[in-house]
């Protein structure tokens, strides 16, 4: 299992020599898999919300996801390029700009207030709130330009909604996982 | 999946041979031309040119109407609001309230709407003509770095994996008995981390081998890594790059420096 | 110089509380097709890793003893040095290609080590052809099945021109076809390339046919090693490790134990068939004569 944290991969006396300068394998192997992961659960899993007849997709829990376990930068990076991918392959690829900066800042954010004090539970509710306040109004002003306020009104409780569920799955992600990935010592266990 | 992962249709148009980077800067100048105009009239004609592009580059019905069936929702939505909320201009055709329903309203709608319409469209030329190994490429060869580029592979070579194992752990989570579709949200929620556990354990299971496949075959052994496939400019590519640079030009200079409203 | 040697070496894994590999010694020639056979957790992966050296570099733990790969000692070496003497395969299929294409998958090493450009198409076509993959350069790996994803694999490692090739059970995850055309690629590689191949498999049953030595490894430690034929003389051995006896040598077994003074031992059911049938002809003869 990954290590978690920004960190560069490596850490033993002998770590792997990077002579060109580029982002370590495990940084790059774990940012495009999280990217993908997105994307992917943010396509495939839609929920049925009664109240509004409306479907939310879990895209938002990946974000947080990522954002609470792995940093801000994996947060902003994969939260951001994995919806942006997501609108571009569901048929609203004209989106992905303004999805990549509204999912880009809900997990920069996210990550940068709810791993304060170790991730403290305070901080993730934090963070999550100031994250999702990050996404809600970067879309609400580029629908307001984009479509004009009365959509881009109509939109805000469906987002605000599909925070509220992302924001609380995340978090409820990211416990679990962390544990799992502070405790999983050997990195590579054969089964 | 039922979602298309992949948008690229193969076929041998002027398109699809076209260079990738052309193709983006293309779509990036034709976006930003369709913000700059706000004539309802001029926005048909970027519209027709942008339709005729997708014809041209052979888009299948079904991809068609699939990438237009979400901004058709939008569109409608606002042609019906736009003028509800903006009350400027005479004459006057209706009046509820503080709400006034005036006809430049209307026409502003209209135009808007197109416009979404065309930003929305002129995304699937390059979507539809060009495959992800040559769009990476492409951005690579704009300055992207190799190893942002890499990620960026990876992230797309492993959205269909992903997809299938979502499908598959939702299907057993149900099989369990898990609602998905039923109960209080919270509690819904709370069934969904029994799905995203599993998957994303396996996903950073997968991120692990990955980065042992990565080391094991060089990565990183070397700055002055080779290519195997480099793109080249054509003389084509040149010309189809000048034409959409003029197209873009003239209104955007009509506007900005000769003040004229488009 | 050997291809690959390895010196009482231990290993505890980082944040472990027992050793996966303890006092290990064995060594491997240069041409020689090697096959490691052990339960789960034996340390057959832990050895393959180490053939090239990701393990000490990419996960970390305490290394003792001496790991010589082509005669470099593990420690002094980086991974991405070592990739050009050593290929690895790994278990399964679906995460170790991470490309968009076959052909991009295949020239990914050489890329990396700046190979020029026209050599490296040459590479790319002469070890898709070797696996059997070629015209496969535009597929997505997504969209290959578990045998040709394997097969790929391995071209990809060959196409850095690696003088050993290391296998940790490519052939878990597959379905009989997928199995037979893995192995098929393994004896080509054996018998046209004289290729050094480690083979790491919990099941010998197809990789008997054309192992030079099998090296039985239980719980860290080296349980016996030797030459294929004799090894697979004491296929109760192998069960008591956890390991399947081929059927070919347990049937070998069943009949020497029947038939007083006969020592038959079986690699390939073509030898069996040859062994048996000119066994029953003489014998023929002989109640004729």
């Amino acid at each position: 299992m990954s290590s978690g944290g920004e960190g560069e991969g490596g850490g033993s006396p002998a770590a792997p020599r990077n002579p060109a300068k580029f982002v370590s394998p495990k940084t790059v192997a774990l940012y495009g898999i999280l990217t993908a992961l997105t994307t992917a659960v943010t396509m495939v899993l839609v929920v049925p919300f009664p109240p509004t007849r409306g479907f939310f997709n879990l895209g938002d829990a990946m974000v947080f996801f990522s954002a609470l376990t792995f940093g801000m930068r994996a947060g902003a990076i994969c939260g951001g390029i994995g919806s942006a991918i997501a609108d571009v392959l569901l048929g609203f690829g004209y989106f992905a700009p303004i999805t990549l900066v509204a999912k880009g800042s809900e997990g920069l954010v996210a990550g940068a207030i709810g791993r304060i004090k170790a991730g403290a539970p305070a901080a993730k509710l934090l963070g999550v709130a100031a994250g999702s306040l990050c996404m809600v109004s970067t879309y609400f002003f580029s629908e307001w330009v984009l479509y004009g306020i009365g959509p881009a009104i109509a939109e805000v409780p469906v987002n605000v909604a599909q925070v509220l569920i992302g924001g609380s799955i995340g978090i409820l992600l990211s416990v679990p996982v962390s544990n799992l990935l502070r405790t999983a010592g050997r990195p590579h266990q054969e089964r | 999946m039922t979602v298309f992962v992949d948008l690229y249709t193969d076929a041998d148009t002027f398109l699809h041979r076209l260079d990738p980077r052309v193709k983006i800067v293309a779509v990036v100048l034709l976006s930003l031309l369709a913000l700059i105009i706000g004539n309802l009239v001029h926005l048909l004609v970027l519209l027709a040119f942008v339709l005729l592009l997708l014809a041209l580059g052979r888009a299948t019905l079904s991809k068609t109407v699939f990438a237009l069936k979400f901004v058709f929702r939008i569109m409608v939505m606002i042609v019906v609001l736009w003028p509800i909320f903006d009350p400027s201009g005479t004459p006057v055709l209706a009046e509820l309230g503080p709400v006034k329903i005036t006809e430049p309203a209307i026409w502003k709608g209209v135009a808007m709407a197109v416009r979404v319409c065309c930003l929305a469209t002129v995304w699937y030329i390059l979507m539809f003509t060009t495959s992800q190994r040559d769009l990476v490429r492409g951005l690579v060869k704009l300055g992207l770095r190799f190893d942002f580029g890499l990620a960026l592979a990876i992230a797309l070579r492993f959205i269909p994996t992903f997809g299938v194992t979502v499908e598959s752990i939702t299907d057993a989570q149900r099989a369990r008995g898990l609602e998905l579709d039923k109960g209080a949200p919270l509690r819904r929620s709370k069934n969904y981390v029994a799905v995203l556990v599993p998957t994303i354990v396996s996903a950073l299971r997968t991120a692990d081998m990955l980065s042992l496949a990565l080391q094991s075959r060089a990565y990183g052994a070397r700055p002055d890594r080779t290519y195997l496939r480099d793109l080249k400019m054509r003389w084509t590519d040149a010309l189809a790059l000048a034409v959409v640079v003029t197209i873009f030009a003239i209104p955007a200079i009509a506007k900005y420096l000769l003040d004229a409203s488009l | 110089m050997r291809a690959l040697e390895f010196n009482d070496v231990s290993f505890t894994y980082k944040g472990s509380g027992s050793k996966a590999l303890e006092g290990v010694s064995f060594a491997v020639n240069k041409g020689e097709f090697i096959t490691l056979l052990g339960r789960n957790g034996s340390g057959k992966s832990t050895i393959c890793l180490m053939s090239n050296g990701l393990i000490p570099h990419a996960l970390p733990g305490a290394l003792e003893g001496a790991v010589r790969i082509f005669g470099q000692e593990v420690r002094e070496r980086s991974v991405a040095e070592f990739s050009k003497s050593v290929g690895i395969v790994f278990q399964e299929p679906e995460s170790q290609l991470f490309c968009m294409s076959v052909e991009e998958e295949v020239a990914f090493g050489p890329e990396n080590l700046a190979v020029p450009r026209e050599e490296i198409g040459d590479r790319v076509e002469w070890a898709l052809e070797l696996v059997g993959m070629k015209g496969f350069n535009d597929r997505s790996p997504f969209s290959l099945s578990g045998g040709e994803k394997q097969r790929v694999a391995i071209a990809a490692a060959l196409s850095m021109r690696p003088e050993m090739l290391v296998l940790d059970e490519p052939a878990y995850a597959l379905d009989p076809v997928g199995r037979f055309e893995l192995y098929s690629v393994l004896k080509e590689l054996k018998q046209k390339h004289g290729m050094t191949v480690v083979l790491a498999e919990r099941d010998p049953e197809e990789a008997v046919a054309f192992s030079d030595r099998l090296l039985l490894l239980e719980d860290g430690k080296i349980a016996g090693v030797g030459a294929t034929r004799n090894v697979l003389r004491d296929p109760q051995k192998l069960s008591s490790l956890g390991i399947a006896p081929p059927q070919l040598s347990e049937l070998a077994a069943l009949l020497n134990s029947r038939l007083p003074g006969e020592s038959f031992s079986f690699l390939s059911v073509e030898e069996a068939e040859r062994t048996l049938s000119e066994d029953f002809f003489a014998q023929g003869r002989a109640r004729r004569a």
